[in-house]
């Protein structure tokens, strides 16, 4: 008949929290390179920044979720300056070149954002996959 | 004789620099090849646009070089075309719109801006041809 003691918290839950916040403060050590390469991927929902050193490797990423935007504003233009920032910032980037992905509303503003950050670019490339009539793409929306 | 004039040809045929050997009667086992660093990620045409940056080019000039030849390209209203699934007859109504709007700017583009300044420069250019006035007979 006695009360059942509430949890207060669960010992998964706190190892998860030390887990995310060691993975937070791995993230912001990230190796800092000279040159390298931005890909800025633009979808409709999201802005996702990806910096990789000349051979591919990635070094750091940032997106508009990391930053701390939530739903629809994910995917203002305004994350996708903020994420992109971020991402220069952390990295310490002084040579670079751009490849755009996507046709989100984001891509202008991070482009714009990577363009004034100091940073020398040395090419833009628009590397958006383009299907030669490939998968059938989904019903258009009645509203 | 033979075994320099070998090895040789073959560092010109193989354009590699050969390994050092003492001995000039074999040529050499192992030919080095000089550690490359791996390519860059994208392929020779893995692209739908490129603009190359001049070295003190603004930030400005750049974005609307970049932002024109994307728009040249066309590669956004695809994006958005491709979204979602057309059927045949909005393909179709589609490509007439689009050949509507490229025939009217052809055709902005064929005629004169001004007509009619057009127009008046000829009649001008006409008076003065039979405009004959002789002022040295007068004088």
């Amino acid at each position: 008949m006695t009360k059942a003691i509430p949890k207060i918290g669960s010992r998964k839950k706190v190892r998860i929290g030390l887990r995310r916040n060691a993975r937070f403060s791995l993230r912001k050590s990230a190796r800092r390179i000279t040159k390298g390469i931005i890909h800025v991927q633009a979808s409709f929902n999201n802005t996702i920044i990806t910096v990789t050193d000349p051979q591919g490797r990635v070094v750091f990423w940032s997106s508009a979720g990391t930053c701390g935007f939530k739903s629809s504003r994910k995917a203002s233009p305004y994350a996708g300056q903020r994420t992109a920032v971020d991402a220069i910032r952390t990295v310490g980037l002084q040579r670079a070149e751009v490849m755009v992905k996507g046709a989100g509303s984001g891509r202008d503003a991070a482009l714009r954002a990577i363009a004034k950050s100091g940073v020398r670019l040395s090419c833009i490339r628009d590397v958006t996959p383009m299907p030669h009539n490939g998968c059938r793409p989904p019903k258009k929306r009645r509203l | 004789m033979a075994a320099p004039a070998t090895s040789s040809l073959l560092s010109t045929l193989l354009q590699l620099p050969l390994a050092p050997f003492s001995g000039k009667s074999s040529p050499p086992s192992v030919v080095h090849v000089a550690r490359r660093a791996p390519t860059a990620v994208v392929a020779a045409k893995g692209f739908n646009v490129q603009i190359l940056v001049d070295e003190n080019e603004g930030e400005e000039s750049i974005f609307r070089r970049f932002r024109r030849e994307v728009m040249r390209a066309g590669v956004l209203q695809e994006i958005k075309r491709r979204r979602r699934y057309e059927s045949k007859t909005d393909e179709k109504k589609r490509k007439a719109r689009e050949a509507g709007r490229r025939n009217r700017r052809r055709r902005m583009m064929d005629e004169p801006r001004f007509p009619e300044e057009d127009a008046d420069a000829t009649s001008k250019a006409r008076d003065e041809d039979n405009d004959n006035w002789e002022v040295d007979g007068i004088l």
